[in-house]
């Protein structure tokens, strides 16, 4: 009997039982409909992580205290990845950023992060926030644009001058002009010359609601004389790769020991953030898939009912001549057709829903091929893996008996 | 056991079954449904097993028909034997070589009636084309020529049992096997498959009928009575009186070369068959042929009996006649 016999054979079954058929595929229609948008919406998650890392500038390294290796991380303690050994005996010391700007190449821009959180006023107004020291190189190495004003110059690194984000704008001055007014950070004075761009948020963190006042002054007034990083700008991609080990020379020739920095680029962020979220997607994906596999017995609980409810038409065929092999075909063939018909229409469902979810949450839907292929062969698999029971029970039946049943 | 009577038959034997038995284990009681039965069935004869219920008539159907092996003995099947072939053998035998007509009917739900058909065709991996061709063909035969795409459902049980009749016939058996064929069915419908039946007996197919109705049972040439698992007589009906003409064609061909008779002997395992078999082609040729009258020179029954069964009627269900329905 060849495939197309069977398959016109089973369609005739199948159809004979619509509703049955339905409900039996309905369990490999929301299982595979689930792997597969859940593995896509995953990797939407991913696309996007790897794109708001990317909006933290481009082509850039960042120096940070201790020494990190972000392969290895993974499952360990988080503090482990902020810091590592050495971050409790911080030696970046901002002035670092100045050494490094001198000694790489031209094109390279570097900026000192200098992090603390104070309390900003404004009149009777007052708003806490992120104070971060910082150089002229900023703006150019975090992407940020001036929506007013300027941000500080070289030649303002000495003065108690200070960039205020969007927010902080509209915390402290509502419709006031901020632009040439003081504003007290933990009572030291600062004039405001600029007001940034709005930028939205990187994992999280506003990045309107900061504000930034030359490194000199935070470790003056604040007592900060430690850079949290050091960002470097390279002019390109290839410039990327050519400036780790240069920094690593340059902070060595300064007395920094190995283990005293790690140099990260961003790819290497990038790949981390994503390889956190693949692991979650997959974790998602077998969740679903699950699911799948609950469809996948459920097909084999309906084919069994369905054996036993034509033992009598499984014994006519026997009588006439029907061979072990060819009962068997028949029944596989049918549970194989209600799993294959249930992924494809699951597949179709997933990419509508989906469609929708990235609608409502604004991420990404990256459906693949290669979930689309995973989740189609697995629905196959698992209907002639449910189907073989059945019909290994349906080809072993006794053609007299089963003429007898009624 | 009675020794096989002279019904004048001298084709090849299609069935033998040499001694027979069967036990069945039910709840660990053992259950002989047979008991060293032994039959011979020449080509184009018309048998019938006739026994009450539980006599083990079914059982000896099952084993002749391949669905059931014996415990002891040997069932031949055109010489073939057929006692301890597995279970995909024993599908093919069936396929190719047994026709079964049931008195349910047996057939396919939900399939329309020319699928039904040409399933055991399906089986034996004819392709879909010629499939067709032939089960439309053996529908023709039985008068359902415009029946082809109906369900069963939607069919009367006569016509029902005339497609399995068609199923039964389509692949060409070497025996086919009526159980109960008219159980079910009116006294009309009844005789309608009862005259299909004879006139397949005419055209030279062999049958054997299990029925416990007598009047059904009279309708072949020779009763084999079975009871408690044993055959405990057999009666000729009549004589071979009506070989078809594609069998006296080939008695005559055999003759005229000389060989008939004494080839037949050495095909004949036994003496007094081979004998008996030697002495009646003579007597054939006398005989009226074709006769549709039934020869009622053995047994004698009721009018009332006969009517039912003959009639007129019987020439609706002619052969050849079914290609009127397209």
């Amino acid at each position: 009997m060849s495939l197309l016999e069977g398959l016109r054979m089973s369609l005739v079954s199948l159809r004979a039982n619509k509703l049955r058929s339905f409900l039996t595929m309905l369990g490999v229609i929301i299982g595979v409909g689930a792997v597969i948008m859940m593995v896509s919406l995953g990797l939407g998650a991913r696309g996007e992580i790897g794109s708001s890392i990317q909006a933290i500038g481009s082509n850039l390294l960042v120096v940070v205290p201790g020494k990190i290796d972000l392969n290895s991380s993974i499952g360990k303690d988080p503090s482990q990845i902020r810091g590592g050994i050495g971050a409790q005996i911080n030696v970046l010391r901002p002035e670092l950023a100045a050494t490094l700007q001198e000694e790489l190449p031209p094109g390279y821009a570097v900026a000192p992060i200098l992090i603390d959180t104070r309390s900003m006023r404004y009149g009777s107004r007052e708003h806490f926030t992120q104070l971060v020291g910082t150089n002229e190189n900023y703006p150019r190495v975090r992407g940020y644009s001036m929506a007013e004003g300027e941000f500080f110059s070289r030649m303002e690194m000495g003065r108690d001058v200070c960039v205020i984000g969007p927010n902080v704008a509209r915390a402290l001055f509502g419709d006031i002009n901020p632009l040439g007014r003081q504003i007290a950070i933990s009572g030291r004075r600062f004039t405001v010359l600029g007001v940034t761009a709005p930028k939205g948020a990187t994992f999280f963190i506003d990045n309107d609601d900061i504000v930034w006042i030359p490194h000199g002054k935070m470790s003056r007034y604040f007592g900060k004389d430690r850079a949290d990083n050091i960002l470097v700008q390279a002019p390109d991609q290839e410039g990327v790769r050519a400036a780790g080990p240069l920094i690593a020379d340059i902070l060595a020739e300064e007395g920094l020991e190995d283990f005293e920095f790690t140099v990260i680029t961003q790819e290497d962020l990038v790949a981390f953030s994503e390889s956190i979220l693949s692991i979650l997607t997959y974790l998602l994906g077998a969740i679903a898939g699950i699911s799948l596999l609950v469809g996948g017995i459920g097909i084999m609980n309906i084919m069994l009912v369905s054996v036993t409810e034509r033992t009598r038409e499984i014994g006519i065929r026997k009588a006439i001549g029907a061979k072990t092999r060819d009962i068997m075909f028949q029944f596989i063939m049918e549970s194989t057709i209600i799993s294959l018909v249930g992924g494809v229409v699951g597949i179709m469902l997933a990419w509508a829903g989906a469609t929708v979810f990235s609608r409502i949450f604004d991420i990404p839907n990256r459906m693949t091929l290669w979930a689309i292929t995973l989740a189609f062969t697995f629905s196959g698999g698992v209907g002639v893996f449910f189907g073989v029971y059945p019909a290994t029970k349906a080809a072993r039946l006794d053609p007299i008996a089963s003429l007898r049943y009624e | 056991m009675s020794d096989s009577p002279g019904h004048g038959y001298t084709g090849p034997v299609v069935v033998s079954i040499r001694r027979v038995s069967k036990v069945y284990r039910l709840d660990g009681v053992e259950v002989q449904a047979l008991r060293e039965v032994s039959l011979e069935v020449r080509k184009g004869e018309f048998v019938s097993i006739m026994g009450a219920s539980g006599s083990g008539k079914s059982t000896l159907m099952h084993i002749t028909g391949c669905l059931d092996r014996p415990t002891e003995g040997t069932v031949l099947l055109d010489g073939m034997d057929v006692s301890d072939l597995r279970d995909n053998e024993l599908a093919e035998m069936r396929n190719r070589k047994i026709g079964f007509i049931f008195q349910s009917f047996n057939l396919l739900a939900r399939t329309p009636a020319i699928v039904n058909v040409e399933l055991p065709l399906l089986y034996a991996g004819v392709p879909r084309a010629e499939r067709r061709i032939r089960a439309q063909q053996a529908l023709e035969r039985v008068g359902l020529g415009h029946r082809l795409n109906h369900y069963p459902s939607q069919l009367s049980g006569g016509e029902q049992q005339r497609v399995a009749i068609a199923r039964a016939l389509i692949n060409h058996p070497s025996l086919v096997l009526a159980d109960e064929p008219t159980g079910n069915l009116d006294s009309r419908s009844g005789a309608e498959v009862m005259s299909i039946l004879e006139e397949l007996h005419r055209q030279g197919i062999t049958l054997i009928l299990v029925t416990h109705d007598r009047a059904v049972a009279e309708h072949a040439q020779r009763i084999v009575h079975i009871r408690d698992g044993q055959v405990v007589g057999e009666e000729v009906i009549r004589l071979a009186a009506a070989p078809s003409r594609e069998e006296r064609r080939r008695i005559e061909e055999d003759e005229a070369a000389g060989t008939g008779p004494s080839a037949e002997k050495r095909e004949g395992r036994e003496e007094e068959k081979a004998s008996s078999g030697e002495t009646s082609p003579p007597g054939k040729k006398k005989s009226p042929p074709r006769g549709r009258r039934k020869g009622r020179a053995a047994v004698s029954l009721p009018d009332t009996d006969r009517s039912a069964d003959t009639g007129d009627d019987g020439g609706d269900v002619g052969l050849g006649n079914g290609g009127e329905g397209r």
